[in-house]
């Protein structure tokens, strides 16, 4: 009898209440789910801007760290020349060794002889010692390093070029010529991208005074295949450089 | 019945699986902010760093511009980071030009970044390749192949500069001329006549000898010396030799040239001033000057000068020597050297030099020359130049750092013998092949040359006998003798009675004598006193193991780039 008396006291869940309970926790749910959401699309949107600002930064980073040893008379810039302007390239000579000897830390400098403690075989020195005498410790040209950007093709959110960084070993200390166009700088001995998803990639130099200085501006834009919502990430870069061998 | 009284639902579940997405989510951000606070720090320690290494270095270059030394190195601080310069010659192209590479080691934070400036050191407190002297005389031979001879008084000597030496210096001009503030004469045996100005018609000899003589040549003075400064630093060096004394010396104008030419020069005559005595005779020796002689003007090549009067030993070898006066035509220094040399230092872009001597000061040639003249084909324009700064000299080197190193010694020294300070004095080593006839020059350890600054302070120095390997050159042949390589810096005297060879330039705030020997000397030598001889003293100016400029030097960057 106590039994069914408790039994009797039950009521059951009504319709109603269901559909309340339902409502409520589908708002709940709701409600939690848009903070998830939000926050993996911060996540997802912090992580991709970090990638296209590194992808940037990088190739920024190298460009004008290269372009920092070299001269403002060895540097070739389009469209236009080096005052600046959009989808443009650059080139010039850089004194580290050539990719014969794969040691990019040895910058060569011309020496008066194979007793110098500068003197290095690797700075080949175009087919021999240096000549002997009176030599002036001045950036002995090894390559010619370029930057350009070539098309990717596909219409994507992401930035239509790439970066692409070229190596052009010289068999003398001035040939080859510097490339008229370093955008289309014909046959070269290594090229790579160093950045992807770019936009807009403009050089100049400008002089100041005795000295010579390197500006860049890389703009990147990137968007993940599977974004869920994330819009694509546009970062601009500006970088710049005193060219220090002038 | 179902009993639902044990059930507890699923609350847990969920709000442990909420809180796991959110850690994973919340661990992401972080993860992602904080290697974004990493870049972005040690981006900007490397921007710092990178810019402390660069400052360092201009800091460098403005000490050596200075004349402050920065051997071994220096130490620099901005804000939190910390940098190290070090300094290490490289080569020396010419007299009183170097090549040092300059390195800072910067770091601030993380990062630390290391630079290197190759730069070239200019000096042009005297010209290139060059043997100066108040005056020379000489018993023996003394032979100057290439390079120019300057006196502020006298000419002594047996043989005139060659320069014509097989094989010929890798030196610029190959012509050389022999200066002198007074008069020139070869003796035994090449006698010739006392030659006090050109052309020395009456001197017989040899016509070619007689022909590069410039006797009575102008005198120049420093900007900003006085008149008895610039005197008094041309000789007085050994009053026991020569009794020398301070009331020989008369100084009676104070001023400097500052009047443009042509025209401008200012009135007063040498006989308005004190000093002048009628028996004074003029430079050339051809008369007394008269007391109206203007005491200023302008000479032909329109440079400015004024007449001063010295009192000087001649050349007599009595004791005490007989004494001279005459009134010496004297311009500024540097505008006769601005005028007359250029720093070839003008390399293509493939570092190649364009001409035989970058990074060395050279003469003006027709095609450079300045106000319409040059020295190559008017060689009568030549000056004598004063002594160069001794103080500013050592002012630039650390006593203590060349001592540690092995590379300075006072009070005077004995180096003949095989026993210390004369077998531990590094005097450098010279391992090029100069000569051209396929052997180094000196025999070296590790067959590198050491290229050294060696200072021996406050005595006399005597030179020759045992010590470091000396030269397999034609200047001396491969004998045991003192030998060395870079600049060295005499405040005394300097003696040899053996062989004693040098690859680069001396300088003697003193007397070079006593030599009984044989010394060669590859470069520049730079005497504030007399150079006496009675051996062999050859001097090859011009020859590319070159020297060290010491005090204040102009600086040029050469090459740049991050290790």
């Amino acid at each position: 009898m106590r039994r069914l008396r408790l039994l009797a006291d039950q009521h059951g869940v009504s319709l109603i209440e269901l559909i309340v309970a339902a409502g409520i926790f589908a708002l709940l749910f709701l409600a939690i789910d848009s903070v998830f959401i939000g926050a993996h699309r911060s996540t997802q949107q912090a992580e991709l801007t970090a990638d296209v600002d590194q992808n940037a930064r990088i190739a920024l980073e190298r460009l004008t760290r290269e372009v920092r040893e070299g001269r403002a008379s060895q540097i070739v810039c389009t469209p236009g020349g080096c005052g600046g302007g959009a989808t443009g390239a650059v080139a010039f000579r850089s004194a580290r060794s050539g990719s014969a000897l794969e040691d990019s830390r040895i910058f060569c400098v011309s020496v008066p002889g194979n007793t110098d403690r500068f003197y290095n075989a690797g700075c080949d020195y175009y087919g021999g010692p240096p000549v002997a005498g009176v030599q002036d410790y001045t950036p002995v040209w090894q390559r010619i390093i370029g930057y350009r950007l070539v098309a990717t093709g596909g219409a994507t959110a992401c930035g239509p070029y790439e970066l692409h960084r070229y190596v052009i070993d010289l068999t003398a200390p001035t040939t080859p010529a510097l490339p008229a166009n370093p955008s289309n700088p014909g046959a070269v001995g290594l090229d790579a991208v160093v950045a992807s998803c770019i936009q807009d990639f403009q050089v100049s130099v400008v002089p100041q005074g005795s000295r010579n200085r390197f500006l860049v501006t890389l703009k990147g834009r990137g968007q993940r295949a599977a974004q869920g919502g994330v819009p694509p990430q546009e970062i601009l870069l500006n970088g710049e450089a005193w060219i220090r061998n002038d | 019945m179902i009993d639902h009284r044990g059930e507890r639902g699923v609350a847990l579940i969920t709000v442990l699986l909420a809180m796991v997405l959110m850690l994973i989510l919340i661990s992401a951000m972080l993860a992602v902010a904080r290697n974004e606070v990493t870049i972005s720090a040690f981006h900007r320690d490397s921007v710092r760093a990178l810019e402390l290494a660069q400052s360092a270095l201009d800091e460098g270059v403005r000490r050596m511009q200075g004349g402050h030394t920065i051997i071994p190195g220096f130490t620099a601080s901005v804000g939190a980071g910390t940098a190290h310069v070090t300094l290490q010659g490289v080569g020396a192209p010419g007299a009183s030009s170097s090549f040092q590479e300059m390195r800072a080691e910067a770091t601030v934070g993380r990062a630390t970044r290391r630079l290197s400036y190759l730069v070239f050191t200019i000096s042009n407190m005297l010209p290139p390749n060059i043997v100066f002297g108040y005056s020379l005389a000489t018993q023996g031979s003394v032979d100057v192949t290439a390079g120019d001879l300057y006196s502020w008084t006298f000419v002594k000597y047996k043989r005139f500069p060659l320069c014509s030496s097989a094989p010929l210096p890798a030196n610029c001009d190959l012509i050389s001329y022999t200066y002198a503030g007074w008069g020139v004469r070869g003796i035994n045996p090449n006698n010739t006549n006392w030659c006090y100005v050109r052309p020395c018609a009456s001197s017989p000899g040899d016509a070619d000898e007689v022909d590069k003589w410039y006797p009575g040549t102008r005198r120049t003075m420093r900007r900003g010396q006085t008149i008895a400064a610039v005197i008094n630093t041309s000789g007085c060096s050994d009053p026991a030799l020569d009794s020398c004394s301070d009331t020989r010396r008369n100084a009676p104008i104070e001023t400097l040239l500052n009047f443009a030419c042509p025209g401008g020069a200012p009135g007063g005559t040498v006989g308005g001033i004190g000093g002048w005595q009628a028996s004074d005779r003029k430079q050339d020796n051809s008369g007394t000057i008269l007391s109206t002689q203007p005491l200023y003007g302008c000479d032909s090549d329109n440079l400015a000068y004024t007449w001063v009067r010295e009192t000087f030993d001649d050349d007599s070898t009595a004791s005490p020597p007989g004494q001279k006066s005459a009134w010496f035509k004297t311009v500024v220094y540097e505008d006769w050297f601005d005028r007359y040399f250029i720093l070839d230092n003008n390399p293509a872009d493939d570092g190649t030099p364009t001409t035989c001597c970058v990074g060395a000061y050279r003469k003006r040639t027709s095609a450079e020359q300045l106000g319409g003249h040059n020295l190559l084909t008017e060689p009568q324009y030549g000056a004598v130049p004063p002594f160069p700064d001794f103080a500013a000299m050592e002012a630039s080197l650390n006593a203590s750092e060349l001592e540690a190193a092995n590379r300075y010694l006072t009070g005077g020294a004995d180096l003949r013998n095989n026993s210390a300070p004369g077998n531990t004095l590094r005097l450098g080593c010279f391992a090029s092949d100069s000569d051209g006839n396929g052997t180094p020059d000196m025999t070296c350890p590790g067959n590198q040359s050491d290229y050294a600054v060696v200072w021996l302070d406050n005595g006399d120095y005597w030179f020759g006998g045992v010590g470091l390997p000396i030269s397999t050159t034609t200047c001396i042949p491969p004998n045991p003798g003192n030998g060395g390589h870079g600049t060295i810096l005499i405040d005394g005297n300097l003696r040899a009675n053996s062989k004693f060879e040098w690859f680069g330039t001396v300088f003697v705030n003193g007397i070079v004598e006593r030599i009984n020997g044989n010394v060669c000397i590859h470069g520049g030598l730079i005497t504030r006193g007399t150079v006496e001889t009675n051996g062999s003293l050859t001097v090859e100016g011009g020859t590319s193991p070159g020297s060290a400029p010491l005090g204040a030097v102009t600086v040029v960057r050469k090459a740049w780039w991050e290790r």
